[in-house]
C-alpha cells in the first residue's frame, strides 16, 4: 500500500484522517464509489491517505480498508495541523491533478471525472470546487459555491466571509506553488486554512470555478475544528490577497504578469 | 383528475410562484437574522398546512406518562468510544415524536431546493449511510444557505490599507484621536522619538472624532483617521479591518495609547499579531473614576485578557506601575517609566512676580475639582484668581458661572499654551487641584513657564512636586492645605523662587525631549 504510484494516474486524491473512526470507513466507501466512476471513464486515480495523529481505530480502519489499492499511499504524520498534513500528502502525490478530500465527507460519484473535465477545459489555471455543498448531520443546508466565471460575489466580501470551500481540484503544480499555510490555531490564533489558500491562490491569478452538477456532502458536527475556530475568534493568516485591495474589483486578472 | 383536486393543485402552484418570485426576494432584503426567522416560520407553516405534518400532543403526553412509569431503573451504558461512532450522534437529536407525513401529498421530487441529481446521489450514498436516504422529511429539512455579502468592511479596508502599506511603517501607533490633551502630547512624543530614530510611523486614530493635532505630527509620520472612515461599520467589522491592517502591515511594533478598538484587537487577536512577529506595547497613565466614584481604566478593562500579549507597558510615573503590579500580578520587567518632556519651547525663565494673583488652568471636569478651586478662592478673598478653562456639560457651565460671580475670580476660557497665559510678573503661583491624575504635563509646562506650584499630591504628582520643588498638598479634599501653600509662595516669593529653581533642575534632568528619546531607545524591542 505504500509502493510505487501508478505511472498513469491522472488524479491523486489527498484524504486526511484524524479520529474519524467508522466515518473514515464510510468516507473510503464513498471514495471507492468515485473511483469506480473514474475507472469506467479510463481515468486512473491514486489515493494518498494522510493519518495525522490518528487514533488506533482510525488507523486500523484506513489500513485495512478494502478501498485501498496496491499503489495508494498511506502516510502517518504527527502534525496536528490539517494544512501541514495536506501538504505532506501533496508532496507524495504523483498525478498531474490533485483532489483535496476530507476523511468524513462524501462527494458525488462523478466528482473526479467532472472536476477533471472542468479543469482541462479551462484555458488558464483554475481551481475547481463542487457546485453545491450539501451539509448534513448537525446542520441541514444547501449552498451554492461562488463561480468566478458566472457569479458576482464582491471580493471585498472576503474580508468577513469565505465564499468557497476546502474541497478543491486543480493541477498539482498549483498546490506545490501555493502550499497550505499551517494554522496551529491554539498557539497562533490563526484558522481557516482553506479561506487563506483560496484567496491566496486567487491573488496569484488562479480563478476559482465550479463543475456543474457536482456536490460535496459535508458532514456537520456539533463540535468540530470549524466550530472551534469560530468560537475562538480565529482569523486568516496574512495573504497577498489583502496586500492588494486595489485589484479586488478586477478579480486579480493578469496577477502573474504583474508579480 | 377531479375539478377540486385540479383547483387545489393550481392554488398550490400559484402560491409557490408568489412566494418564490415576490415574497421571498423581499424577505431576503432583510438582515439575515430576520429573514431566516421569517423563512423558518414559513417553512414550518408549509410543513403543517401543505405537507399535513402534525404532532399528536395529547397521545404523546399520555405516552410520556406511561413511559415514565415503565422506565427501567438503569439504562444500559454506552461506551463513549462507541457513542462517538454512532451516526446519530452527528444528526439532529432524533425526534421521538411520530410525525404524521402523508406521502401522497409530499414527494421527494417536490423538495424545493434539492436538484433531482442530488436526490439520486443521496439514494446511492444511503447504501453506505442509510440516514442519507432522501425521504421527504429529510429533503424538506434542508434550508438554502447563501454566503453573506458584506463588502462594507472590505471596502473600508481597501480605502485605508494602501496608505499604511505604502508608508512601509516600522511602528503603528493606535490612538482614539489627536486633539489637545496630555495623552495626545504623549502620542506626539512617541512619534517624534520614532522618527528621530529613523523609523517610519503611522498613527491610526480609531474613534470617529476630529483630530486637530494631526498637523502636529512630525514630518515623516503618516496619519490615518480610521475611526472616521469606518464609522458605518459594526464593532466586529471595525475590529476585522484594524486587525487585517496590522497583520498585513510591515510594522514590527504596535503601540496602543488609549484606543478602545486597539485594545479590542489585541484582546481578540494579540496571539496572532505576536505569531507574525509583532511586538505590542501599551501606554497607560492613571485610573479614572466615574460619576459613582467607581474606578475605571484601560488597564482594568484589558490587562486581564491582554497582558500575555504585551511586550511592554509605558507609564509616565513610577507610582502607576507599582499599582498595576500589585493589582494584576504583572511582572516588573514589563513596565517602563517614561517621563514626558514639557511642551514649552523656550528655556525655563522665572516669570512669577510679587503679586497676589494665582493662575489655575484646566478642564472644568469633576477630576479637576473646580469646586475646590471655588472654595479656595472664597477662603482667600485677598488673592486674585485667573482661571483658564471651560466646561463641556451643563453642570460644568454652572460651575464656571459660580466662579465668575466671585469677586476675586476671572474666568478666561480655554488656553492654547501655558507659556502664553503665564504672563510676565502677573502671577505669584500656579495652583493645581486635581482629585486624581498621573503626572500632568501642565505641571511641567507651568514650571517651564516660570511659576512655582501648589498641587494636590495625587497619583504621580509627588514625583515632580515635592517640598523641595513646590508645595504638595496631602489632604486633597480640604481647603487648608492649599491655602497654606499659596500663602507660603505669595507671602515669601524668595522661597517660591528657590523651590521653582529646584523644579527646573528636575525638569531639565528628566523632562526634555532628548531625555525622553534616550529612554525610549533603551526599551527592548520598541524601536
Amino acid at each position: 500500500m505504500t509502493g510505487d504510484s501508478p505511472a498513469n494516474a491522472a488524479i491523486s486524491a489527498i484524504m486526511t484522517f484524524h479520529s474519524e473512526k467508522v466515518l473514515a470507513h464510510f468516507a473510503l466507501l464513498g471514495l471507492e464509489r468515485m473511483r469506480a466512476v473514474s475507472d469506467s471513464h479510463g481515468i486512473v486515480t491514486q489515493l494518498v491517505a494522510v493519518l495525522d495523529s490518528a487514533d488506533d481505530e482510525t488507523v486500523r480502519i484506513v489500513m485495512e480498508h478494502p478501498a485501498i489499492r496496491e499503489n495508494d499511499h498511506i502516510l502517518h504524520v504527527r502534525n496536528a495541523d490539517l494544512a501541514s498534513s495536506r501538504n505532506d500528502g501533496i508532496a507524495q502525490a504523483t498525478a498531474p491533478y490533485i483532489a483535496i478530500l476530507d476523511g468524513d465527507d462524501y462527494y458525488c460519484g462523478h466528482w473526479f471525472v467532472s472536476a477533471l473535465r472542468r479543469a482541462q477545459s479551462a484555458s488558464e489555471d483554475v481551481i475547481v470546487h463542487p457546485e453545491l455543498t450539501i451539509s448534513f448531520g448537525a446542520v441541514h443546508c444547501v449552498a451554492e459555491t461562488f463561480d468566478m466565471e458566472s457569479g458576482d460575489y464582491p471580493l471585498a466580501g472576503c474580508m468577513m466571509d469565505h465564499p468557497w470551500i476546502s474541497c478543491s481540484f486543480a493541477k498539482r503544480d498549483i498546490y506545490l506553488k501555493h502550499p497550505y499555510q499551517p494554522t496551529n490555531l491554539r498557539t497562533t490564533g490563526f484558522g481557516y486554512e482553506d479561506w487563506h489558500w483560496n484567496v491566496e491562490t486567487l491573488a496569484h491569478g488562479v480563478r476559482h470555478v465550479t463543475a456543474a452538477g457536482t456536490a460535496l456532502f459535508y458532514r456537520r458536527k456539533t463540535s468540530s475544528m470549524v466550530v472551534e475556530m469560530v468560537q475562538s475568534g480565529a482569523t486568516v493568516r496574512p495573504s497577498r490577497f489583502f496586500d492588494e485591495p486595489e485589484r479586488w474589483p478586477g478579480g486579480f486578472a493578469c496577477a502573474e504578469e504583474r508579480s | 383528475m377531479r375539478g377540486g383536486a385540479i383547483v387545489k393543485q393550481w392554488s398550490k402552484k400559484a402560491l409557490r410562484a408568489l412566494w418564490r418570485s415576490v415574497v421571498k426576494p423581499l424577505v431576503r432584503l432583510l438582515p439575515p437574522s430576520r429573514s431566516d426567522q421569517i423563512e423558518t416560520l414559513v417553512h414550518y407553516a408549509k410543513l403543517t398546512l401543505v405537507g399535513g405534518h402534525s404532532i399528536p400532543f395529547r397521545s404523546l403526553d399520555a405516552q410520556a406518562k406511561q413511559e415514565a412509569v415503565s422506565m427501567p431503573a438503569t439504562m444500559p451504558d454506552i461506551a463513549p468510544e462507541v457513542a462517538d461512532q454512532l451516526i446519530a450522534d452527528d444528526e439532529l437529536p432524533e425526534d421521538p415524536i411520530p410525525v404524521s407525513v402523508p406521502l401522497t401529498e409530499v414527494s421527494a421530487e417536490e423538495a424545493p431546493i434539492m436538484p433531482s441529481w442530488v436526490i439520486q446521489e443521496m439514494r446511492e450514498l444511503a447504501e453506505i449511510e442509510p440516514s442519507l436516504y432522501p425521504t421527504p422529511e429529510l429533503l424538506w429539512s434542508f434550508q438554502r444557505y447563501v454566503t453573506p455579502v458584506r463588502p462594507s468592511a472590505g471596502n473600508v479596508y481597501a480605502a485605508c490599507y494602501p496608505t499604511v502599506r505604502d508608508a512601509r511603517p516600522d511602528m503603528i501607533i493606535l490612538a482614539p484621536w489627536l486633539k489637545r490633551g496630555g495623552a495626545d502630547q504623549g502620542i506626539l512624543h512617541h512619534a517624534e522619538a520614532a522618527v528621530a530614530a529613523g523609523k517610519s510611523v503611522v498613527v491610526i486614530t480609531t474613534l470617529d472624532a476630529e483630530s486637530p493635532w494631526a498637523g502636529r505630527l512630525p514630518k515623516g509620520a503618516h496619519f490615518l483617521p480610521l475611526g472616521t472612515l469606518a464609522t458605518g461599520l459594526t464593532a466586529d467589522e471595525q475590529r476585522a479591518v484594524l486587525t487585517r491592517i496590522l497583520l498585513q502591515s510591515s510594522a514590527s511594533t504596535i503601540h496602543l495609547i488609549n484606543s478602545p478598538l486597539g485594545w479590542e484587537v489585541v484582546r481578540y487577536h494579540g496571539k496572532s499579531l505576536r505569531a507574525v512577529g509583532k511586538s505590542i506595547f501599551a501606554s497607560v497613565f492613571c485610573d479614572d473614576y466615574d460619576a459613582n466614584g467607581v474606578r475605571w481604566s484601560y488597564a482594568q478593562l484589558y490587562f486581564p485578557s491582554c497582558l500575555p500579549y504585551l511586550d511592554g507597558v509605558f507609564c509616565d510615573t513610577e507610582y502607576y506601575p507599582r499599582e498595576l503590579m500589585q493589582r494584576y500580578g504583572a511582572r516588573r520587567e514589563l513596565f517602563h517609566t517614561l517621563y514626558f518632556p514639557h511642551a514649552v519651547g523656550a528655556s525655563p525663565r522665572y516669570r512669577a512676580g510679587p503679586t497676589r494673583s494665582v493662575l489655575w488652568a484646566g478642564r472644568f471636569s469633576r477630576q479637576k475639582r473646580v469646586d475646590l478651586l471655588e472654595a479656595i478662592a472664597k477662603a482667600m478673598p485677598d488673592l486674585q484668581f485667573e482661571v483658564h478653562g471651560c466646561g463641556t456639560t451643563p453642570d460644568e457651565d454652572t460651575t464656571a458661572k459660580r466662579l465668575t460671580a466671585l469677586g476675586n475670580v476671572r474666568v478666561s476660557g480655554s488656553f492654547e499654551s501655558l507659556d502664553r497665559i503665564a504672563g510676565e510678573g502677573r502671577h505669584g503661583a500656579f495652583l493645581y487641584t486635581s482629585a486624581w491624575d498621573g503626572l500632568p504635563i501642565v505641571l511641567l509646562d507651568a514650571t517651564a513657564a516660570g511659576l512655582p506650584i501648589v498641587a494636590s499630591e495625587v497619583g504621580g504628582v509627588g514625583e515632580f512636586i515635592s517640598d523641595a520643588t513646590g508645595v504638595p498638598v496631602k489632604g486633597t479634599d480640604s481647603v487648608e492645605g492649599y491655602v497654606r501653600g499659596l500663602r507660603l509662595l505669595i507671602d515669601r516669593p524668595e522661597e517660591g523662587r528657590i523651590r521653582w529653581e529646584r523644579a527646573v533642575q528636575l525638569l531639565e534632568e528628566r523632562h526634555t525631549a532628548a531625555h525622553f528619546r534616550s529612554m525610549v531607545e533603551r526599551i527592548p524591542g520598541y524601536l
